[in-house]
């Protein structure tokens, strides 16, 4: 390969990067995005609402870990809830972007409530556990029932 | 004025009405709660749909006034329904008016709809129907959807019947929710006693109705 295909080809692969770094700033990439999260988010859930349903046996080490990651990913779904998503076809409703103080505060809210039950967890307090998980899902809800549109 | 009573709502059909008003009122609320509370209103649902569905089959075999060819009727029956409902003063007919015959068919319908696409929805939290699994997440979220909007619809409908009794009271006269309760109607005239049919009957059939249910949600 000659210095000068090899220019090419440096030359086309940084403008594909650069290409993709504004696509990055699109809309449509951040409803990716924080469809991504919530997914990740419900991936996460699942099990722990298997387990206080009964469903699955209830593991206090593993609730412990995955209460762990979903603290942590409740505060990243924010981000992708830029007022610029508004126009893009999603499962947000109208709702959320005339409220978006009352939309943050939920997420806050949220936060400190998937924050108390990652720490509840680490006490083995299964009951703690279930109580707190509880709470903690009726925010989720709430916040769906506002915001959320199934259509 | 001499006083007639006539037994217009068998015991299974009362039995039927109330228990539907319990688990409406449950399912309500836990359906509002969410979370884990969700078990409950899983439950209540499956009682709604087998109660629905044993009325929709006492419907057929059961007491003369709780038999849908009794009370169901066209328009021209319906329109002179309304007329008499605007009248003051008891109504002539003895079981449901043509009018709320089609609230009672509205009603069964709502619920029946309300029940089964509950058992294909989730609230993409932690919680799904039983039936979930053999649909995709795209039609799951659709049936949700019509979940949610079927539900103000049937609420609607409950207002509207419980609003239409509330008239019957005051505009009319008429004791309709003493009438569910002790299944016994006032008469101006003496009337022939119904065909009835048998409480056994109505325990079987609820039975096999539950069974239907419990087939279904194990499917």
């Amino acid at each position: 390969m000659g210095q000068q295909t090899i220019r090419w080809l440096a030359a086309a692969l940084c403008m594909l990067g650069c290409a993709s770094a504004a696509a990055a700033d699109k809309p449509e990439y951040a409803v990716e995005y924080r469809q991504g999260v919530m997914s990740a988010i419900a991936w996460n859930v699942g099990p722990m609402g298997k387990m206080v349903k009964g469903e699955s046996d209830f593991d206090v080490k593993r609730f412990a870990f995955l209460a762990d990651r979903v603290a942590v990913l409740v505060p990243m779904a924010l981000e992708g809830f830029t007022p610029d998503t508004a126009a893009v076809k999603s499962h947000a409703k109208a709702e959320l972007w005339q409220h978006q103080d009352d939309f943050k505060n939920r997420l806050e809210k949220l936060h400190s409530a998937t924050t108390e039950l990652a720490k509840v967890a680490k006490t083995g307090d299964e009951a703690a556990m279930r109580v707190t998980f509880g709470d903690t899902v009726k925010i989720c809800k709430g916040c769906h029932d506002e915001y959320q549109t199934k259509h | 004025m001499e006083r007639h009573h006539i037994l217009v709502w068998d015991l299974p059909t009362r039995l039927f009405h109330w228990s539907l008003v319990g688990l409406f009122m449950l399912s309500w609320w836990s359906g509002e709660q969410g979370g884990t509370a969700f078990r409950i209103h899983q439950w209540s649902g499956y009682g709604i749909l087998s109660l629905v569905l044993f009325r929709l089959v006492w419907g057929l075999v059961g007491g003369e006034y709780a038999r849908f060819a009794q009370f169901v009727h066209g328009p021209r029956r319906v329109l002179r329904g309304v007329a008499e409902l605007l009248r003051p003063g008891p109504l002539a007919q003895v079981g449901h008016n043509p009018v709320g015959a089609w609230m009672v068919v509205a009603l069964l319908f709502g619920l029946l709809v309300q029940t089964v696409t509950g058992l294909f929805a989730n609230d993409d939290i932690m919680n799904e129907g039983p039936l979930v699994a053999h649909i995709g997440k795209d039609l799951s979220d659709t049936l949700s959807g019509v979940h949610g909007v079927n539900f103000v619809i049937v609420l609607v409908l409950v207002s509207v019947h419980v609003l239409a009794i509330v008239y019957h009271r005051l505009r009319k006269g008429e004791h309709l929710t003493q009438a569910m309760i002790t299944g016994r109607r006032m008469l101006p005239a003496p009337a022939t006693a119904p065909r009835t049919a048998s409480s056994w009957l109505a325990l079987v059939l609820l039975a096999l109705a539950a069974g239907m249910v419990t087939l279904l949600i194990n499917l």
